[in-house]
């Protein structure tokens, strides 16, 4: 960073760096400039010209402020700080004519239109435009779009400010969408109609400043100003995203990505974002027990006792699926191993090492990819498993990292070098390495894929050896939202899975639908949707989901965060802890805690880091015994991105997206 | 509509919606229909790759990669786009929204005339009006539109730098100017006559190259 530069912003004093754009400079000094072109996290296009400002001294018509840098404003004739004015009739002026072209071909729906109330050109249009028009001709209309079943089109209502087209290119990484033709025939257009191929697309309905693009499965079902937000946590994947969740009455009616820096600076996946019909369908709204082989509905005390009496002097095995938050983890374990039972999170059966934080979380933070100078990429596809954190290391490719790959060669949006799909090419790499990486900011990122298979040690061994040689950081790139968390409060049985079943007469099952249960257990399954678990139950205890009650969530970089209840679960269900802390008083054993502020306190004295919300906490580096591996290749964790919890596969839009892929990948198939 | 939206030679033939890609080519002339991705990317990889050579990055050398392949075939589509995509190694799009923005890139396939009139000031004060209704009646098609047997597309463009020798008009490469109506249909007369010859001389290409010397008589005001 060079040297500061004082300019003088509406009177006011600033220093900035002389890089920052005078937009930039402006936000610094706390002074709003309308803008609808211009967004932070892109490219700038300087199109909408809706920035202006005057520049003092500069030449006599306004400056595009958000492509204008501070650098190239002259200073006056005795050296005093350039001027820039944001308030002068000459930029009221200018505003006042932009925003008059800007309405000229912007049709008058705003009553039919589902960005009323939240629309950057409604809001400016108040603020900085005229009250009439002296257009008197006749208005433009373009045809509509056809981008899939996501995004909804409205394009006569586009202002052509390309932010759709900028984030599909550089962020996203697809070339579908672009801007044809010139003045008036200008459009914003898909080549070839194309549908979108990316799981990131819900993001342009957030960045259209005008309702040209809106949600489509949200679309004329709610104003925004009758809406309850509620900030969140999505556990779609385990980067742990910020969100805001909208809801009307006790309905979940969309999810909105919010700003975080560390995590998943303003993006979500599409599967984050329209998961929420899923959490509608198939929901468990009351308990039931299964008798005679067939399933009944039952009482809150009828189910207790019976799945207390099942428990009593029996072994147990607790099992925690991948959206269970921290504390229902906690209780379940502190029940279980009451009981004399044994817990296991890791129901993936990922050879994740107990106890060792550098080695199942790593050393390294999300915010890492940005500086990161190489980044290896071992048996992990950051596209379907963190498609944002993709977007993240897709940016650092573009800012001239090497991205190196060992195992399948998919399709990342960015080129890398593929060193091989197998064990071996790890193996060479970790005895010796001779890349001109070495030493500087570099990262190895592991996926669940390459810990699953049964020597899972050997491979994270192997790869913390090449981190280490190489002096990188390590990121275990996760696939469950709730597994860190599990992990840091010990909810693991050396031996995994296989030691956690064995023998086991009763198995509680605490919302993990991917996993095979024999027959022969009595089976418990907790959670909030009738999916796989709930159909080898022989007791079904209707919980909350995520949106529904407060739970602590660790994310993959190790970072502790609060999802918010935005509503209340359905029928009869409850809450995660609360469900587990009235079976331990049915079973005699009552759980040390009555409130979720109880619980939260036993679990920060065992576990003192989940305290440090928002805070990633360093993990000293334990690096485990290199073990030899087997001869396979890595396999991807994640096959159907859309279809990965119980949630979405709950989810009839995640259904037809899962659908539409497959067969886009039959098409490929067919055309090769 | 404004009128100025009548001078983009390629929008008025068919209504354009701004999706259209060009892909439906197969009406165009015999050289056109037969082209694909295959062929365009051999007829091109020579020359592209030199232009690609003077610029730092390839993206800068899809206007003249387009212009190339307009030059050899009348027109671009989207085999072109696809072809010269390919041999940049950049998004097909990209390619299409340069092809679109500039109304000198003709997308659909043009007649072996392309008469380009000037409407603007000094050649409307002269008489462009005249010269316009005497060429549509002549050819019986309206501005921006090819006529039948594919010989004539005639659009009006902006200002061709001729206004000392008002009202003008350009065919393909050739100018033409102090038009009157004898004149139009002296050089009309002889485009039709010898154009048996000169396409033949063409090879059949057409839309390109000059018609010799014919037009460019009557300097003096």
């Amino acid at each position: 960073m060079s040297e500061l530069r004082t300019i003088i912003i509406d009177g006011k004093e600033v220093s900035v760096d002389p890089a920052m754009t005078l937009i930039q400079a402006c936000e610094e000094a706390g002074i709003e400039v309308p803008r609808f072109c211009y967004h932070e996290r892109l490219s700038i296009a300087g199109n909408c010209r809706m920035c202006l400002v005057e520049v003092v001294g500069g030449p006599p018509k306004p400056a595009a402020s958000c492509a204008m840098q501070v650098r190239d404003l002259r200073p006056g004739p005795e050296g005093q700080p350039p001027v820039v004015k944001t308030n002068s009739p000459m930029v009221k002026k200018a505003r006042e004519g932009v925003m008059e072209f800007m309405l000229i071909n912007h049709p008058l729906d705003c009553p039919i239109c589902d960005q009323g109330g939240e629309c950057d050109l409604q809001d400016q249009a108040v603020a900085y435009g005229l009250s009439g028009s002296r257009f008197n001709e006749m208005k433009r209309a373009v045809d509509d779009l056809d981008l899939g079943p996501l995004v909804s089109t409205t394009m006569t209502r586009c202002i052509s400010c390309t932010r759709c087209v900028r984030f599909t290119s550089e962020i996203a990484g697809i070339t579908q969408m672009g801007q044809t033709g010139r003045g008036e025939d200008a459009e914003i257009t898909s080549y070839l109609n194309q549908t979108l191929e990316s799981n990131l697309q819900g993001n342009i309905i957030d960045l259209c400043p005008v309702g040209a693009l809106t949600s489509k499965p949200y679309a004329f079902t709610a104003r925004p100003w009758e809406l309850n937000k509620t900030e969140s946590i999505d556990v779609m994947d385990a980067m742990g995203a910020s969100i805001r969740i909208d809801t009307k009455g006790r309905e979940v009616k969309r999810i909105l990505p919010r700003n975080h820096d560390g995590v998943n600076e303003e993006w979500i996946s599409d599967k984050t974002r329209f998961v929420v019909d899923g959490l509608r369908r198939q929901r468990l709204d009351t308990p039931y027990i299964r008798e005679n082989g067939k399933l009944r509905k039952a009482s809150w005390p009828e189910a207790l006792s019976a799945v207390a009496s099942a428990m009593k002097g029996k072994k147990i095995a607790g099992l925690i699926g991948d959206l269970v938050p921290v504390e229902a983890a906690y209780a379940l374990k502190t029940l279980v191993e009451g009981q004399g039972g044994k817990v296991e999170c890791r129901t993936d059966r990922a050879r994740l090492p107990e106890g060792n934080r550098s080695a199942y979380v790593g050393t390294a933070s999300i915010a890492d990819i940005d500086s990161a100078k190489a980044i290896m990429l071992i048996g992990t596809n950051p596209r379907l498993e963190a498609p944002v954190m993709n977007a993240r290391i897709r940016r650092a490719w573009i800012n001239g990292a090497k991205i190196g790959v060992v195992g399948e060669a998919v399709d990342l949006t960015y080129e890398y070098f593929h060193l091989g799909t197998d064990r071996a090419t790890l193996e060479k790499m970790a005895a010796k390495h001779e890349g001109d990486a070495i030493g500087k900011d570099t990262l190895v990122i592991v996926g669940q894929g390459a810990l699953q298979e049964a020597d899972g040690e050997a491979v994270m061994s192997q790869a913390m050896r090449f981190a280490e040689i190489t002096e990188s950081k390590l990121l275990v790139l996760h696939t469950a939202a709730a597994r860190v968390g599990a992990m840091d409060i010990g909810a693991t049985t050396t031996g995994g899975m296989e030691a956690a079943l064995d023998g086991a007469e009763v198995i509680y099952n605490l919302g993990a639908d991917e996993v095979e249960i024999d027959a022969g257990a009595f089976v418990i399954y907790q959670g909030s949707h009738g999916d796989r678990g709930a159909h080898r139950a022989d007791v079904i205890l209707p919980a909350a989901a995520y949106t529904e009650e407060n739970g602590l969530f660790v994310n993959t970089e190790g970072r502790p965060q609060l999802a918010m209840r935005a509503s209340f679960a359905p029928g009869e269900a409850k809450e995660n802890w609360a469900i587990l802390r009235a079976l331990s008083a049915e079973l005699g054993a009552v759980l040390p805690f009555d409130s979720l502020a109880q619980l939260r306190n036993d679990l920060v004295k065992a576990v003192p880091h989940l305290g440090g919300i928002d805070q990633v906490p360093a993990n000293e580096w334990a690096p485990l015994p290199v073990e030899k591996m087997g001869k396979a290749s890595f396999r991807n964790a994640v096959k159907d991105f859309y279809l990965t919890n119980a949630v979405a596969r709950a989810s009839a839009l995640m259904a037809e997206l899962s659908a539409s892929v497959a067969a886009r990948g039959k098409e490929k198939l067919a055309a090769e | 509509m404004s009128p100025r939206t009548n001078t983009a030679p390629v929008t008025a033939t068919v209504p354009d919606t701004g999706t259209d890609t060009g892909t439906d080519s197969s009406k165009d002339s015999a050289t056109a229909a037969a082209l694909t991705t295959t062929v365009v990317k051999s007829d091109l990889a020579g020359p592209v790759r030199e232009i690609v050579a003077r610029y730092p990055k390839a993206r800068s050398a899809i206007m003249p990669a387009l212009y190339l392949a307009q030059e050899k075939y009348g027109h671009v589509d989207g085999t072109v786009y696809k072809a010269i995509s390919e041999l940049l190694d950049v998004p097909e799009i990209w390619v299409f929204e340069v092809a679109s923005f500039y109304t000198m890139f003709a997308r659909e396939p043009r007649g072996t005339f392309h008469i380009q009139l000037c409407d603007n000031l000094s050649c409307m004060l002269l008489g462009a009006d005249h010269m316009r209704a005497c060429l549509e009646h002549r050819l019986g098609i309206q501005a921006g539109q090819t006529s039948k047997d594919g010989m004539f597309t005639l659009s009006l463009v902006e200002c061709i730098g001729s206004c000392d020798v008002a009202p003008a008009m350009m065919i393909n490469q050739d100018q033409y100017s102090n038009l009157d109506e004898a004149k139009l249909t002296d050089i009309l007369d002889q485009l039709t006559l010898g154009s048996a010859a000169s396409l033949s001389d063409q090879g059949g290409t057409g839309g390109t190259g000059g018609t010799g010397g014919t037009g460019n008589e009557g300097e003096m005001p």
